[in-house]
């Protein structure tokens, strides 16, 4: 870490930690392994760990993805799913797939246990294909609830695949008939509520990739996650909602200019902010452009803004906003109209965001009520007291 | 002792000394972690019977990592103190108040270590908690920025720049109470 030597030597003061009390860590490690010897007898077998569940940051375990060969990582994937389906009914994974719906993060789990559960049954297709169908209408009930509209469309287009294939292996009967009369019509009804129309869901074409067939999403993954190993950043598999990313971004490229150039413009008075000084590892490993070219946005936000250290909530401001910033510039790409979302949602904050000088009026603005630290008189900045 | 890696697969089996070993291997290294983020011995005492009684429920409902267990049990602690922060279970203005000064040195050296070391504390104290933690886990733990990023559930442009900000925080702090004159 690049720094102050004198700062280096002050923090060394606290290098050496008091020791741990002996006796305290004695009982306490007996305390883990009679608890570890309690929970023994209730072990559940290991599930395919996900990290980051539910959350935008979803990622696919590594393993089988990173093995090496074509086939041994066809091979492993056939077990990855047999695996996860073996355990299905203790596995916590599969509990929260059966709860996810389309949209969610685990929903093409939720839909590939289904296809290979069909495949698995012998005779059993109609009965199988009549829950499924019936599932996905319960799915689109509690998206309609939520409002989750565009997850409709999905649930419909998987509605239409299950009817097409439950089509096909009823046996033509007055029950049949009428099972589908029954779905559909509740279909259609969940169709009228829909804000927008849809005009290819017939044809199923969109949002069709949680839905591929059990080999296709298997084969197509590993490249993208693949590649991700070596690097340092998580990037989510977002397949559902790829769609809807362009949508958001697509910003007129004129309102996004000025306020790019308000910022350089800031920026004359304070030295150019230096990347490499900050010891912020764009030389460390093979890191992506795209990386430091977000650090240097956090260069520039940094200069514009430094926070005063006694001022806790304005720090915590910045770090909220830089953290979302990097979140949203799941920016790898480091497109036209990934840089455009960025320079105006940055803007938007710059707006918000208040330089936090102690006795500054404006700090007031933002809520901040009396700091909670003592006010030492001792302290230059400490303005509180007087004016 | 075994690899790490086969030392977390016999410990979802619920081996006993493979548990034992994790808990050897990295029992002190968390205790230090907790300390230096809280500055209160019974807390990170506290913190790291619940972060391995946490990492054992983990298990024994199928889950935990399965690589990188120091990243893991530093989350799972670091999460717990952030629980503790934000439901303001304690004073703050209690944390680092033991002293730290272990050496044993002539009186006079002692009395100015130790209030410089105060002052060091109290900077420390005064750094939000996203800060401290990347200080204490770059600094004195020596962590890459990826396994911060890893352990702090943070993305690595994030930790860069706290760390940076944290570092201009600590010396404003220090500058203002006059350390190192």
């Amino acid at each position: 870490m690049d720094m102050d030597k004198e700062l280096e030597n002050a923090l060394n003061l606290l290098k050496e930690v008091p020791q741990r009390d002996e006796k305290t860590a004695v009982n306490a490690k007996a305390a883990f392994l009679k608890e570890a010897a309690q929970l023994k007898p209730f072990v559940q077998q290991q599930s395919v760990p996900q990290k980051g569940l539910g959350g935008w940051r979803f990622r696919l375990p590594s393993w089988p993805f990173n093995v090496e060969s074509n086939v041994s990582r066809r091979v492993a994937m056939g077990l990855a799913v047999f695996v996860l389906l073996f355990f299905a009914s203790t596995s916590g994974v599969m509990y929260a797939a059966g709860q996810s719906l389309p949209g969610d993060a685990l929903y093409p789990v939720k839909r590939q246990t289904e296809s290979v559960r069909l495949a698995l049954s012998v005779n059993n297709d109609e009965k199988l294909l009549t829950s499924f169908i019936e599932i996905r209408l319960d799915e689109m009930d509690e998206l309609a609830s939520l409002m989750r509209y565009e997850d409709v469309k999905t649930a419909v287009n998987d509605y239409n695949t299950l009817k097409s294939e439950y089509l096909t292996v009823a046996k033509e009967s007055e029950q049949a008939e009428a099972a589908i009369e029954t779905w559909q019509h509740e279909v259609d009804l969940f169709i009228e509520e829909l804000p927008e129309p849809i005009e290819s869901i017939e044809s199923g074409s969109d949002g069709d990739e949680p839905d591929s067939e059990v080999p296709t999403p298997i084969d197509e993954t590993p490249e993208p996650v693949e590649s991700e190993e070596p690097e340092t950043d998580d990037e989510p598999i977002e397949e559902p909602e790829d769609g809807e990313e362009p949508e958001e971004t697509a910003v007129p490229p004129e309102s996004s200019e000025p306020e790019a150039d308000e910022i350089i413009e800031d920026e004359d008075e304070l030295p150019a902010p230096d990347c490499d000084a900050l010891d912020n590892g764009c030389d460390e490993e093979p890191v992506p452009e795209t990386v430091c070219e977000v650090d240097e946005l956090l260069c520039e936000f940094e200069a514009d803004f430094s926070c005063d250290p006694l001022e806790p909530q304005c720090m915590d401001l910045v770090e909220e906003l830089l953290n979302e910033l990097d979140g949203e510039s799941v920016c790898d790409e480091f497109d036209e109209a990934c840089e455009q979302f960025i320079d105006e949602w940055l803007g938007e904050q710059l707006d918000d965001f208040v330089d936090c000088d102690v006795e500054s009026a404006d700090c007031d603005d933002l809520g901040a009520s009396e700091p909670d630290f003592d006010c030492d008189p001792s302290l230059e900045d400490c303005g509180f007291d007087d004016e | 002792m075994s690899e790490p890696a086969q030392l977390l697969i016999a410990a979802k089996q619920f081996d006993e000394s493979a548990l034992s070993q994790i808990y050897d291997l990295y029992s002190h290294d968390l205790f230090r972690y907790a300390m230096r983020t809280l500055g209160h011995r019974q807390l990170a005492e506290e913190c790291v019977g619940e972060t391995f009684s946490k990492f054992l429920h983990a298990l024994q409902r199928g889950k935990g990592p399965n690589s990188n267990l120091r990243a893991y049990l530093y989350r799972v602690a670091h999460n717990w103190m952030t629980d503790q922060f934000r439901s303001k279970r304690f004073d703050e203005s209690e944390l680092f108040e033991e002293s730290w000064v272990v050496k044993d040195l002539g009186l006079s050296e002692k009395v100015d270590d130790e209030r410089e070391e105060a002052q060091v504390r109290w900077a420390i104290s005064k750094l939000t908690p996203d800060q401290r933690q990347v200080l204490i886990l770059k600094f004195y733990e020596g962590w890459s920025n990826k396994d911060v990023a890893e352990a702090l559930e943070k993305p690595l442009g994030a930790v860069k720049s706290l760390q940076h900000r944290a570092l201009a925080s600590m010396q404003r702090l220090l500058v203002k109470t006059g350390e190192g004159a």
